[in-house]
């Protein structure tokens, strides 16, 4: 991983900018999971949360190593200014001084480098609290109170462990099994005339065997739908790998995911984005 | 974009198309649409590129269908020529996984989709947001295609596609009579009345013969009248169908569901093929005036592609009849003569023609992000530009704002 200060020349005296090019790797990791992944189309959610957590951990984690205030840094980041940014697949987090005229701490941050992800990692995956998203024990304080919503150190933890070590980003199964819960109980609620649900059900698929769908829905038709979660940083890869064949290859059902991440911010817009996908829209707003 | 270049400028076509020698759904509403529009996308701009008719220009979002589309011809084609009796058969998820897929078959189809617009020089400042966007659209996608296959129905009877039949993949297509089979992309002609039409799936079975077209968008009316004719031009092509075969089921087959189209009678053929009669004797007689009639519509005008080519189009009477629904959208085409420059990429002009103000308005043209170069006295045509502020009438100082999006363009007019 490379670390580099640019030339900010007179634009950003005050602050003494470092710029980590590390996130070109997201492009490589979604070519890799043959998902095509932009931050700036409608994926801009998880990518926002995924950067956004990391500015904060990489802060706390460099203000902790200098032994400064937490106010005495802050980072940002911003599409790179390289081709691969412009195309939308590369961004920049970038720290700087607050201090006005800027007091050197960043710079030194450039100089320590790497270990200051690691640091930022440990904080990311270890909350005193053992807290679902972020909390004032791990992330949170009250300079960042404007960006609570944003941070999520699991998804945050995911994006720097595959930058750090080429980890896969991966949910935990605890947490796909409470969200699939969350996204079938408010589907179920919804009581739509002429489907069908069921949760974790085995199914047989030509040629590919038995296979559990997470949530499995059949019309009235017949036609059936195998409905499971994809991680936010991986659009088109179920976090239950058993649904990744049926997805490919299955001829005589459909395989919709949905963003875990959404389900978990936004039930109702992830629900609704359902039932249009299974060709419902009609009848559930006329009924 | 370079002023200079041949292709930013409004030109006239050097002659007028020749009527089509064959008429197709599609082509017949465009004519009946617009002769004029159809004819300016037409004609032979040899000046511009080599390419057939007027470059047209790059819509991202209209793509995503032809992906789809494109997956599902793909994959039907192999899955008839590997002879897979039925959906839920294994052999069908074989053939899935010798293409590698659905993802593999969707990204390959965007490549291939784009690919169509690589020698055109009016989409190639729009190639990287389409193919960013439809790269960033591949799991959707996907999703759309296993959607609809998994509602296709092969019925009984219908055996595969024997060998020597019209579907190859390679090579002339041969039209010979089809056999009880499965047939994607089967092109249709009907000499007698001049028209031909490409039917997505035909299955012809013992006691079944179906046509099904595929759509990506939103269900429409025409829609049914294109199956129904794809249904005349079947039993009237000789080569394809020498028995005379009727068609007894037309499924238009939609993301979220297929739709039945009531098949016609012998006596509804013989109407339809008069009806197309009539219809294409019209057409021809509209085209056959020089130029063509231009019928000016505020739902049709926005999307044409050749609307800066169109004279009729920036008359000041067709310009007041854009006007209300332009004004709603914020989103505007204009004539504007350049005063002079406003900044590197900025430039101060007045309004020539347009909805949005009247002849005079003061214009400021932004085009940040792009190596436009006007100078003083030129004019321009400009569409699909965000307009801000508001015209005042009795405000000589009032500067409407023209900024140039993504979709924008801008055309020298000589």
């Amino acid at each position: 991983m490379a670390l580099g200060g640019p030339e900010c020349g007179g634009a950003c005296r005050t602050s003494e900018a470092l710029t980590l090019p590390t996130l070109s790797h997201t492009l490589e990791l979604t070519k890799a999971l043959g998902a095509s992944k932009n931050i700036e189309d409608d994926v801009l959610l998880a990518t926002d949360v995924a950067l956004r957590t990391i500015c904060e951990a990489v802060t706390k984690a460099a203000c902790a190593r200098l032994e400064l205030e937490a106010n005495e840094l802050q980072a940002e980041y911003r599409p790179a200014l390289t081709p691969e940014g412009r195309a939308g697949f590369e961004a920049e987090i970038y720290i700087y001084d607050t201090l006005p005229g800027g007091a050197g701490f960043a710079k030194r941050v450039g100089e320590i480098g790497l270990p200051v992800f690691e640091d930022a990692l440990k904080l990311l995956e270890k909350c005193p609290d053992n807290c679902d998203r972020s909390c004032y024990r791990c992330l949170r304080s009250y300079k960042n109170k404007f960006e609570h919503d944003l941070l999520d150190r699991h998804l945050g933890a995911s994006l720097v462990r595959f930058v750090l070590h080429n980890a896969a980003p991966t949910l935990s199964p605890d947490r796909v099994a409470r969200s699939t819960d969350l996204l079938f109980e408010d589907l179920d609620r919804q009581d739509i005339e002429g489907l069908s649900l069921e949760r974790d059900k085995k199914i047989s698929v030509a040629g590919l065997g038995d296979v559990v769908a997470p949530i499995l829905v059949t019309n009235s038709s017949g036609a059936r739908f195998a409905i499971g979660l994809h991680g936010p940083l991986t659009p088109n890869e179920p976090t239950d790998a058993a649904l990744k064949d049926i997805q490919e290859y299955a001829t005589s059902l459909t395989v919709h995911l949905e963003d875990e991440l959404v389900v978990r911010r936004n039930l109702p817009f992830a629900t609704q984005k359902l039932i249009e996908k299974l060709g419902r829209r009609g009848e559930h707003e006329s009924r | 974009m370079k002023a200079d270049s041949a292709h930013w400028r409004v030109l006239t076509p050097p002659t007028w198309p020749a009527p089509p020698p064959e008429m197709s759904v599609s082509m017949h509403a465009a004519i009946d649409e617009c002769p004029r529009r159809w004819a300016l996308s037409a004609a032979e701009y040899p000046d511009i590129w080599s390419g057939r008719g007027y470059p047209p220009k790059l819509q991202a979002a209209a793509l995503a269908g032809s992906v789809v589309h494109l997956a599902l011809e793909i994959i039907t084609k192999q899955l008839t020529c590997a002879g897979v009796p039925s959906l839920n058969d294994p052999s069908a998820t074989q053939v899935l996984k010798e293409l590698g897929g659905y993802t593999r078959v969707v990204e390959d189809c965007v490549e291939r989709i784009l690919k169509r617009f690589s020698d055109n020089p009016r989409a190639l400042p729009l190639m990287e947001h389409a193919q960013r966007t439809l790269r960033g659209q591949v799991p959707t996608l996907r999703a759309r295609v296993q959607s609809m296959l998994a509602r296709l129905r092969l019925p009984k009877g219908a055996s595969p596609t024997p060998t020597t039949s019209a579907v190859k993949t390679a090579g002339p297509p041969t039209r010979s009579p089809l056999a009880n089979g499965t047939y994607p992309e089967v092109e249709v002609r009907a000499k007698s009345i001049g028209w031909r039409g490409k039917i997505d799936l035909l299955v012809l079975g013992d006691d079944a013969c179906e046509i099904t077209d595929f759509k990506t968008g939103v269900p429409d009316e025409h829609h049914k009248f294109q199956v129904r004719v794809y249904a005349l031009l079947w039993s009237r092509d000789a080569d394809v169908n020498p028995d005379r075969r009727r068609a007894d089921r037309l499924v238009l087959a939609y993301e979220h569901g297929d739709v039945e189209v009531e098949a016609p009678s012998d006596a509804d053929l013989d109407q339809l093929e008069r009806h197309l009669t009539a219809q294409t004797a019209a057409a021809l007689v509209s085209l056959s005036q020089k130029p063509p009639e231009a019928k000016p519509h505020p739902q049709q005008c926005p999307s044409c592609d050749v609307r800066h080519l169109c004279t009729e189009y920036w008359t000041r009477e067709t310009q007041h009849l854009m006007g209300t629904a332009l004004r709603e959208r914020h989103i505007a085409d204009a004539t504007l003569a350049i005063t002079g420059a406003h900044g590197p990429s900025s430039w101060d002009g007045l309004i020539v023609s347009g909805a949005i103000a009247k002849k005079g308005q003061r214009v400021l043209l932004r085009a940040d992000g792009r190596s436009l170069a006007l100078l003083p006295s030129q004019v321009v045509r400009v569409l699909s530009a965000h307009v801000s502020g508001t015209p005042e009438d009795d405000d000589s100082e009032s500067v409407l704002i023209f900024t140039l999006v993504a979709t924008s363009e801008v055309f020298l007019v000589p």
